[in-house]
């Protein structure tokens, strides 16, 4: 199953966010979404997720996603934002639940499937001891974690999260990852990430963006480069690994002692 | 005569109030047996002229339920008496009669009939409008007396009521003063009915005698604290000053014409 | 990210049964109340009179002035749950919008045309109007930005403006009785209306309702702030609009019968919401209930007074609801996530 993206681009009035550019991605990948600062991912993912205003056609099996009413698109596109958004301190599991809204008909009690989904998600997230607790008393990795729950309770066949882990300890982005990770087996998981050394561990493909442009599209050995990444990140960076994983590490900066 | 008074009364409509110039006008008009209730502002000796008469009838507060009780055969009303309540109350096959505030001698005449028709007490109506014209004939004369006594023309006076507003041209205020023979100060300078008075306008006018409505003056309020400027005090101190109490005019009656007696013995002192 | 209030006892869904139910019996019982509480010259009374006044009272005076509170009231409570939810803040009001005022304005300017003679429901009829040009103006300024601080700040200058043209209006009044009396129909009262003004308004209301509960999903989506309710499907543009024109319809027909109601929008909702887990799509039938049974008690209390003029409704829901108010914005808030 296949996301097939055609002359997708983004315009801010005269600024090019995104030139038109053309890939396609299969499911079973976690994808990084990488580059520096102003390079255009986030406008990139937000197009993709039908959030922002662009030219071209994502089409996933073979159907347009602008052709697909509100309610269709939801079910098959789920988004986490870059930045946490809550307003009401609604309990745990309610707020898992909305991530079943596309599902559910309008005053339509939750089906089985909804509540299993549901289950599943909080789980997956490692939230399901906080079900019962009021948003306002988690920490704030664990409201990121239930805020992923919310986004994988809707079990879409593509996963776009923006950031999903600049605001963690350590401990928590590698859990997000995993959780990531593990969610890409059967769906596609777009992430847009700054982190390069998680980037090249636990995803299967990089779409490298620089200047609004893809100028490459790969597994991360080979997207990731020392070149790659000394011309775009314009830093140095320290590539090894470790129990088989590749390690990246940004190391000096380029153009500085 | 007593038996045959209670009969001719038994006959009469029974009339309901609830507006404090229509109160005023049925105690005045009505056969006192005939009066179902009148409105609690009637007995209110700031508001009315005829606060004791009223307090020896059942007060309302005019609301629709409460004229139920009293189940009136007519209830007179003003043409502003809450909305809802005269509609509510024509819905409920009550006959009301709206009444028009009065801003002429004239129209004061007109209502006097149209409540005496209303209630039954046409030759009443008839006679209290024939004594106002009696009243009209003395203060003509009066007046005439009045003019021969200055000699520099019709005194300059001017309305000032809590809040600095003053009447103007057409309005029941101004008839009582030009039948007095004054000048109303405000209204040769345009003002069309009633409006505010400015201390400047005031003081420039000139005005010969200030006429005063003491309403509530006991009382604290914004409007009455105007009335406490020092320019104004200035003013009352070196011209004439008269009260005429605010519920002369503020509804039209035929005891409005007692104010223009008030104001005629003012303008007549030195 | 903002958390703005404290979460407390969130019931199950069998206990939001018994919410909702609990509010119903107590509408029942207010409505009783009221039907049987009236008021006379001398004070409250108890009962119908006469045998032959009963069924005047009853069904001409009482029955209408019940159904107008539960109605009236359901109507504040319901608008007042939906732009809490739809602005994310628990301090909107369906004043905010503007249809409130608008709704006096059109109503003063039909009494000062003298339109609104002896017939009274042409007064109502002006309040409808001038409801509906408020969410005209509103629309023409916000639509094309349609974000809601855009919408927010629409509402306090239409709020202003229509206050300044009332202002205007009553000082052109023809007889100062009638500024007096334009005064008293602004703060609000259900007094002598008849079933008359229950048809009037109905109309408004019922449709301003089901546009609002139409938006009861797209609220619960917005919890999670704009672009994630876009990616479930719930465009927020388009609950926006729907809870703007419901309830503009619905307050706007409610106004255009009592007057200006204020607070009830406010607190009730607020109360309610810890009971249903914070959730803005539960919250919206029992503010709807609790918006009667908070106006029919206000009402009852005021024919519960001693003798003397009535009160206004809208004074006693303000002397309620405005220290409700202050202390809901003096109570320390949490502080805000990073």
């Amino acid at each position: 199953m296949t996301l097939a993206v055609e002359g997708l681009s983004v315009r801010y009035g005269a600024r090019v966010a995104v030139a038109p550019t053309s890939f396609a991605l299969d499911s079973g990948e976690l994808v990084a979404l990488i580059g520096p600062n102003g390079a255009g991912k986030s406008s990139m993912l937000k197009a993709l997720a039908g959030l922002m205003p662009h030219s071209g056609t994502v089409a996933w099996r073979g159907t347009a996603l602008e052709s697909l009413d509100a309610r269709q698109r939801a079910r098959s596109v789920a988004f986490l934002p870059q930045t946490p958004v809550l307003h009401w301190p609604m309990r745990v599991r309610d707020l898992v639940a909305l991530g079943r809204l596309p599902h559910r008909g309008y005053g339509v009690a939750p089906s089985v499937a909804d509540d299993e989904a549901i289950e599943w998600a909080m789980q997956q997230s490692e939230t399901s001891s906080y079900a019962d607790r009021g948003a306002d008393e988690l920490s704030v990795g664990e409201r990121a974690r239930v805020l992923l729950a919310r986004a994988l309770a809707v079990r879409a066949p593509v996963l776009l999260v923006d950031e999903p882990i600049a605001m963690l300890d350590p401990y928590h982005q590698l859990q997000i990852m995993t959780v990531l990770r593990a969610y890409a087996r059967d769906a596609l998981v777009i992430a847009v990430l700054h982190d390069l050394a998680l980037a090249a561990r636990f995803c299967s493909r990089v779409l490298l963006i620089d200047g609004g442009a893809v100028v490459d599209n790969g597994r991360p050995e080979s997207a990731l480069s020392a070149a790659a990444v000394r011309k775009h990140y314009r830093v140095e960076p320290l590539i090894t690994s470790h129990d088989g994983e590749p390690v990246i590490v940004p190391w000096r900066r380029l153009g500085s002692e | 005569m007593s038996g045959l008074v209670l009969l001719l009364a038994a006959s009469l409509p029974s009339v309901a109030s609830i507006n404090l110039c229509a109160d005023q006008l049925v105690l005045t008009i009505a056969a006192p047996e005939q009066i179902a209730t009148v409105s609690w502002l009637s007995a209110d000796p700031e508001e009315s002229l005829l606060a004791a008469e009223a307090a020896r009838h059942p007060l309302n507060y005019g609301s629709a339920e409460e004229l139920l009780h009293f189940d009136p055969d007519v209830v007179i009303a003003g043409a502003y008496t809450n909305a809802f309540t005269r509609t509510l109350l024509a819905r409920l096959g009550y006959r009301v009669v709206e009444l028009e505030p009065e801003t002429t001698v004239a129209e004061i005449e007109a209502n006097v009939q149209r409540v005496a028709d209303a209630i039954g007490r046409e030759e009443r109506g008839a006679t209290i409008v024939a004594d106002m014209h009696a009243q009209l004939r003395e203060l003509a004369a009066r007046r005439l007396e009045l003019a021969a006594q200055l000699p520099a023309g019709a005194l300059r006076a001017v309305v000032i009521e809590p809040g600095s507003f003053t009447v103007g041209e057409h309005w029941l205020a101004n008839e009582l003063m030009t039948l007095a023979g004054l000048r109303n100060v405000a209204a040769e300078q345009g003002l069309d009915r009633w409006g505010s008075l400015s201390m400047e306008t005031l003081l420039t006018s000139a005005p010969e005698l200030v006429v005063l409505t003491g309403y509530r003056s006991s009382q604290p309020s914004l409007a009455n604290a105007v009335l406490g400027h020092p320019a104004l005090a200035r003013l009352r101190a070196q011209q004439r000053t008269v009260v005429v109490p605010g519920a002369y005019w503020s509804c039209g009656l035929p005891q409005s014409l007692g104010a223009v007696a008030l104001l005629q013995r003012a303008a007549a002192q030195p | 990210m903002t958390v703005v209030a404290a979460a407390a006892p969130d019931l199950a869904a069998a206990s939001r049964r018994r919410l909702s139910a609990g509010l119903a019996l107590l509408a029942l019982v207010s409505a009783a109340a009221s039907l049987v509480i009236g008021r006379s010259s001398g004070g409250p009374t108890f009962g119908f009179g006469g045998p032959e006044l009963a069924r005047t009272i009853l069904l001409d005076i009482r029955l209408p002035r019940t159904l107008l509170a539960l109605l009236v009231g359901g109507t504040l409570g319901l608008s007042g749950a939906a732009l809490q939810g739809l602005l994310r803040n628990p301090l909107a009001e369906p004043g905010l919008l503007g249809a409130s005022s608008g709704a006096a304005f059109g109503a003063v300017l039909v009494f000062y045309f003298g339109l609104a003679g002896a017939e009274s429901l042409v007064l109502p009829a002006g309040a409808v109007l001038g409801s509906l040009a408020s969410l005209a103006v509103l629309y023409g300024l916000a639509a094309r930005r349609g974000d809601f601080l855009t919408i927010v700040l629409a509402g306090i200058a239409i709020n202003a403006f229509t206050a300044a043209l009332t202002s205007l209006a009553l000082n052109f009044a023809p007889s100062p009785y009638a500024a007096l009396e334009i005064l008293f129909w602004m703060l609000g009262s259900l007094a002598d209306r008849s079933l008359a003004h229950v048809w009037l308004a109905v109309p408004l209301m019922v449709p301003g309702w089901l546009l609002v509960v139409a938006a009861a999903r797209g609220l619960d989506a917005l919890t999670l702030g704009e672009e994630t309710a876009a990616s479930l499907g719930l465009d927020p543009r388009r609950t926006q609009w729907l809870v703007v024109g419901g309830t503009a319809l619905a307050v706007g027909g409610a106004v255009a019968v009592t007057g200006v109601v204020g607070f009830v929008g406010l607190v009730v909702p607020h109360l309610l919401r810890p009971w249903v887990g914070h959730h803005p799509s539960r919250l919206l039938l029992p503010s709807f209930l609790g918006g009667a049974v908070l106006t029919a008690v206000a009402d009852i209390a005021i024919r519960l007074m001693p003798p003397g003029p009535e009160l206004k409704l809208g004074v006693v829901t303000a002397l309620l609801g405005a220290p409700f108010f202050l202390q809901l914005i003096m109570r320390p808030r949490p502080a805000a996530a990073a």
